[in-house]
């Protein structure tokens, strides 16, 4: 196995620019994420990544080889990238086994044994002689992801492998992909529009809009503290406010809070009392909605319930400000649902400040 | 670069029409061009082919979904029996008809006779395309509301289209170059004055000029289909893997789909046989040279054979090609391999003639020349149905393939070759159906002494010896069972 | 896409492997094999061989070919098709023509190949069996067996005496519409033809307009038409007589309704065009080939075409079947029949008169 290296790859497609400079590292061993909404070229990005399209510039290398740069594109056969496309796309004229051995050598040594341990790891072995049109929209992933595996490859590419199933199979599957990868020690990268899936099954996340990369961290410190409040968006749900920032506190509707310690927000305003513009800076904060703390009518900040969604383990609360009627906040609580009408908010811990353009 | 081969061997008539029609200067071709009557002619050639094409598309769409998606009692011989009347010669089905009904005669008699010969050109690719197509856009489109004849309107139709335009582009081809149906039931085209300007005036100045004329209108009907057929990829994304269709249960519509079948099948094939089994009844002439009869089928069976095995190797590289590829020049390279199948047999056999004797003089008058003729005429039938076939199976499959370590060599031989086997063994057979029946060519190219089925029930027709040609004529549609069956019935699902 | 090119690859392995495989595996079982003949003019031609292109069909000519063979030893290889098809071929073909003869159903392909300068002279000993007006003038082919214009009428339409003995008369406004002719047919189109030799251009010009203006019935070939006769749908039709024959014997001659009535004399329309055969300029077997013309200008081949197909033999020593006028009674137009060639200016003609 080895380590992914993306540098200033760039795509147009009929004139469209579709990546404009993607950096991106994943380390040997280590499953990366890539988020972004649909168009964003994360897609894109992985065919280049398997050769199936050339960069107009960058260079791409695996284990240290350039796989495109300079000296051209090695091509599809010889870069030992495994694929999971979106829904499988398995041979529908080969059985699950010859599906699995399609990347083994015809005659090779130990083909039948290298088929019946990836049947084996990937639950399917009761299922070795079905045809794919008689398997479940699950069972083809799991199949098209141990043809990926079998001949050892030094990546896999998986290109929102679940997006075709159901809530429960989804998750389901997502855990036996990650497990299955693990024990691979395989390095792979997962293409995903799904926030959920991506913080959850990956050690790194890259976010992609617009043909860029936006943030690449791993998923708790993604979610704490993105780069913007464009990422703060895409990952999890984020509580948006007009904020002023002013010796290193940020004052909202909400009352003043503390700003995260880093991130570069800061580098640009300055961090602690000394520093910034006179009259401090305007911008937004992001917050998540389990920083919004919900207390009995009369306590903080006085707000109003409009609507809540009970999800079982919790619950999101949709309020507004007594005060500012314009702003709304999302609140996560656990236990009782809060009844619509009067209630007091206040915000626990560091907030995410970003200054306004201009 | 074998598309480029095959190219260059579908060029050979064009190459040869030029030389020929420039022989004596352009003084003349501008003469013969300029007649009034030669535009009269290129309209009701196009009317003709126009109406034939169309007729044939109904009838082999509706055959082909009634087959594909219906439960019908006996659908596996039905699908081989309406494969069968592409073995009828035009001239034999029109010979046929005027014994029933010797008024016939005119447009409309030509066209209702070419139809019942061509129409398999429709049939058979949507027949292999609707077998390999999803049912699931189907289901999509009953789920939300549109009724039964909404949904095969505008969803199963459009998933055929690519196979059915393929089709009607061989079926309105072949009907511009047909000879047989519209001299005997005196429809004045194109093709009777090419012929005619060779018999009666050993012109072939003449002959060569009208032939670059209608190699021109194939031209405006090609780039028309292409235009038409658009840029629709028509490819499902995503997995390769399809369900098969639940059949449509026809309730009490199974008399009328059963009376439908049965009268096109009755009309191409029952009228045929119930003339020939009366001139063999009647006629003088009866009594059969049983080995010559046997000998002429083994050569026919053999020459249609290395003739569709040829054909669908050229046509490979071109079908797989433009199926995947929109270069310019792959257009031009698949758009040239039509000119073969606009053009009357006789005028591809003089161009091979000359190729024979000046450049491959060892083969002339040998099979393998003759093979190649068979090629040059019906390599778009194939071409047609590689493309039709390739464009069915989505390249996704391809790209894990080249991923799983496999060059592209190994991809087409692997993936892309096997999931279009159905549809290239369509056009197989539609080539060697073809192939069985060609008459021109086979005449001149054939070697000296050796006669197929199709020259001996020519040599007893012109002779007006009905009752001698009758054996010939059956045996030929018999045979013709045999690659239609096999291609119809060994199909389905193979595991392992 | 980047995958093309390996498929081509592929796809030219698999082309030449079929083609090495179509070249290897050769003619099919039972197809004797062409090829060259060895030269010697033994006596008995035994192993001797002669390509013949036959634009007259099997059934016509096989049983005198095989008796040429029974007789001398020599092998005949017969390419049967459409004489005008085959005649485009040798002209295609040129020097490189493996043809050593050609035999064709009528005069005019043989002259168009005289003109083209593809025909050896025949000696002069096989040209004298034959009338001066059935071979060439320049000895580059002679004729073998001979057929009338006549016309087939439909008796119950037209009593025997009431039908035309001129093609002049066809023109006649009594006939409109009920005359069925082939204006493409080569047979047509040589009558036409002769009869610009003989009545003129202008006369001939004037007649073709006068027979559109009459509203002919256009059929494709004789065969058509005197099926149309003997169906009722037309009452008379131009052929050659020998169709008649030809209907009679497959169809048995009670039941044929059709009857033939005979031309007089020296009108263009009762025209007498033959089969005739050449030997090709340059080919390897021209003296067994020489032997064939020999033969079927015998009196055993002779007999079969007077008796068998109902043709009017060409020599002397033969004469027509008991059912035919003899020759001299029904000779048209006396025309070289050589001229009969340039079918170009008559095809004009037709095509200016709207017959085709």
């Amino acid at each position: 196995m080895a380590d992914l290296l993306v540098e200033d790859v760039a795509v147009d497609l009929d004139g469209t620019p579709v990546l404009r400079g993607v950096d991106l590292h994943v380390p040997s061993g280590s499953l990366l994420a890539l988020l972004g909404p649909s168009g964003c070229g994360k897609t894109t990005l992985l065919r280049v990544i398997a050769g199936f399209l050339d960069p107009h510039r960058g260079r791409v290398a695996l284990a240290g080889n350039d796989l495109v740069g300079a000296a051209g594109a090695v091509p599809i056969e010889k870069r030992r990238i495994g694929i999971v496309p979106q829904e499988g796309a398995l041979f529908p004229h080969l059985d699950v086994a010859a599906n699995i051995g399609f990347g083994l050598g015809r005659r090779s040594r130990g083909r039948h044994e290298r088929v019946a341990e990836l049947l084996d790891l990937v639950g399917m072995a009761p299922f070795a002689d079905r045809m794919p049109a008689e398997l479940s929209g699950g069972q083809q992933q799991r199949v098209a992801l141990a043809r990926a595996l079998a001949p050892g490859p030094d990546l896999v590419l998986l290109d929102e492998p679940f997006s075709a199933l159901d809530a429960g199979l989804r998750a389901e599957l997502r855990e036996d992909v990650r497990r299955v990868l693990h024990a691979a020690g395989a390095t792979a990268v997962l293409v995903t529009h799904d926030q959920a899936e991506a913080l959850s099954i990956a050690e790194l996340v890259a976010v992609m809009d617009g043909g860029r990369i936006r943030q690449c961290a791993a998923p708790v410190e993604l979610y704490r503290t993105p780069v913007d409040v464009a990422v703060a968006g895409f990952v999890g749900e984020a509580v948006v406010l007009a904020a002023r920032q002013d010796r290193g506190t940020v004052t909202t509707a909400l009352g003043r809070h503390p700003v995260h310690g880093r991130g570069p927000v800061d580098e640009r305003v300055g961090r602690g009392p000394v520093g910034g513009p006179e009259g401090g800076v305007r911008g937004h904060v992001v917050l998540r909605p389990e920083q919004v703390h919900l207390l009995p009518n009369g306590q903080g900040v006085p707000a109003e319930v409009l609507t809540s969604w009970f999800y079982g383990h919790d619950a999101l609360v949709e309020l507004r400000l007594v005060g500012d009627p314009e702003t709304r906040l999302l609140a996560r609580c656990s236990g009782d649902l809060p009844a619509p009408g009067p209630i007091g908010v206040r915000v626990a811990g560091p907030v995410l400040f970003q200054p306004q353009e201009g | 670069m074998p598309a480029a081969l095959a190219a260059l061997i579908a060029s050979i008539p064009l190459a040869y029409l030029v030389l020929r029609a420039t022989a004596n200067g352009l003084d003349p071709v501008l003469q013969v061009l300029w007649r009034e009557r030669t535009a009269r002619l290129v309209g009701r050639s196009i009317l003709f082919a126009a109406l034939v094409t169309l007729a044939c598309l109904v009838v082999g769409i509706g055959t082909a979904w009634i087959l594909a998606r219906c439960r019908l009692r006996g659908a596996g011989a039905w699908r081989v029996l309406l494969a069968l009347p592409l073995a009828v010669p035009s001239y034999v089905a029109a010979f046929s008809w005027l014994a029933i009904w010797p008024q016939l005669e005119g447009l409309w008699a030509a066209v209702l006779v070419l139809t019942l010969t061509s129409y398999p050109y429709a049939y058979l690719p949507v027949l292999a395309a609707l077998r390999s197509t999803d049912p699931a856009l189907e289901e999509v489109s009953r789920s939300l509301g549109r009724g039964r004849w909404r949904t095969f309107a505008t969803v199963t139709l459009r998933q055929v289209s690519p196979a059915a335009a393929g089709g009607g582009l061989l079926v309105a081809l072949y009907a511009l170059s047909d000879f047989g149906a519209v001299s005997i039931l005196r429809y004045d085209s194109f093709t009777r004055v090419i012929h005619s300007s060779y018999r009666a005036g050993f012109d072939r100045t003449q002959a060569a000029i009208l032939g670059c004329l209608l190699v021109l209108v194939t031209i405006v009907i090609v780039i028309g289909e292409s235009r038409a057929r658009g840029h629709a990829d028509r490819a499902r994304t995503g997995s390769g893997v399809r369900r098969t269709a639940a059949p449509v249960e026809l309730g009490w519509w199974m008399p009328a789909a059963t009376v439908g079948l049965g009268g096109v099948l009755g009309l191409a094939l029952g009228v045929p046989a119930v003339s020939l089994t009366w001139w063999l009844m009647r006629g003088g002439s009866a009594g059969t040279d049983l080995p010559s009869l046997a000998t002429a089928a083994l050569t026919t069976l053999w020459v249609s054979l290395l003739g569709a095995a040829l054909t669908v190797a050229l046509a490979l590289p071109v079908g797989v090609l433009a199926a995947r590829s929109r270069h310019r020049a792959v257009r031009v390279i698949e758009q040239l391999t039509y000119a073969g199948h606009a053009l009357p047999g006789i005028v591809v056999a003089l161009s091979l003639v000359l190729v024979g004797v000046t450049i491959l003089r060892p083969l002339y008058q040998r099979t393998p020349l003759l093979v190649l003729a068979y090629a040059v005429l019906f390599l778009p039938s194939a071409v047609a149905a590689v493309r039709g076939s390739v464009v069915l199976s989505s390249p996704r499959l391809e790209e894990v393939a080249r991923a799983l370590g496999n060059s592209p060599r190994q991809v087409f031989r692997r993936v892309t070759l096997p999931l279009a086997t159905p549809g290239i063994a369509a056009g197989a057979v539609l080539v060697m159906l073809t192939c069985m029946k060609e008459l021109p060519a086979t005449l001149l190219l054939r070697p000296t002494g050796t006669e197929t089925l199709a020259t001996e029930l020519w040599a007893a027709t012109t002779v007006g010896r009905y009752a001698e040609a009758a054996p010939y004529a059956g045996v030929l549609v018999l045979l013709s069972s045999l690659p239609a069956a096999l291609m119809l019935t060994t199909r389905g699902d193979r595991r392992g | 896409m980047r995958t093309s090119r390996p498929v081509l690859l592929t796809a030219l392995a698999v082309v030449t492997a079929l083609g090495l495989g179509a070249c290897g595996s050769g003619t099919p079982p039972a197809s004797p094999t062409t090829g060259s003949t060895p030269g010697a003019g033994s006596a008995t031609g035994a192993g001797q061989a002669v390509v013949l292109y036959s634009g007259r069909s099997k059934d016509l000519i096989q049983p005198v070919l095989d008796a040429f063979t029974t007789r001398t030893g020599i092998t005949v290889q017969v390419r049967y098709a459409g004489t005008a098809e085959l005649a485009a071929q040798l002209l295609d073909e040129g020097e490189n023509s493996p043809a050593d003869a050609f035999l064709s159903q009528d005069a005019g392909a043989l002259g168009a190949l005289a003109a083209a300068n593809r025909l050896e002279p025949l000696p002069r000993e096989l040209l004298d069996r034959v009338d001066a007006r059935f071979r060439a003038a320049d000895g580059s082919w002679v004729g073998v067996s001979g057929r009338a214009r006549v016309i087939a009428y439909d008796p119950r339409a037209v009593p025997a005496g009431r039908v035309p003995t001129s093609v002049f008369q066809l023109t006649d406004p009594a006939w409109k519409g009920k005359v069925a002719i082939a204006p493409t047919n080569a047979s047509f189109q040589s009558f036409v033809t002769a009869m610009r030799v003989i009545s003129g251009e202008e006369r001939t010009r004037e007649w073709l307009r006068a027979l559109a203006a009459n509203e002919p019935v256009i059929y494709e070939g004789n065969g058509e038409i005197l099926k149309a006769v003997d169906a009722g749908r037309v009452p008379l039709g131009l052929i050659n007589h020998y169709y008649w024959f030809e209907l009679a014997a497959e169809e048995g001659v009670e039941v044929v309704n059709a009857e033939i009535g005979w031309l007089a004399a020296g009108d263009p329309g009762a025209l007498v065009n033959v089969a005739g055969i050449g030997v090709l300029r340059g080919a390897d077997g021209a003296e067994p080939a020489r032997r064939l013309v020999d033969h079927l200008l015998g009196a055993e081949a002779q007999r079969h075409f007077a008796e068998k197909t109902a043709e009017y033999p060409l020599i002397a020593q033969v004469p027509p079947s008991a059912d035919l006028p003899p020759l001299a009674q029904v000779s048209g137009p006396r025309v070289d029949l050589s001229r009969l060639d340039d079918l170009a200016t008559t095809q004009a003609m037709l095509a200016d008169a709207g017959l085709t």
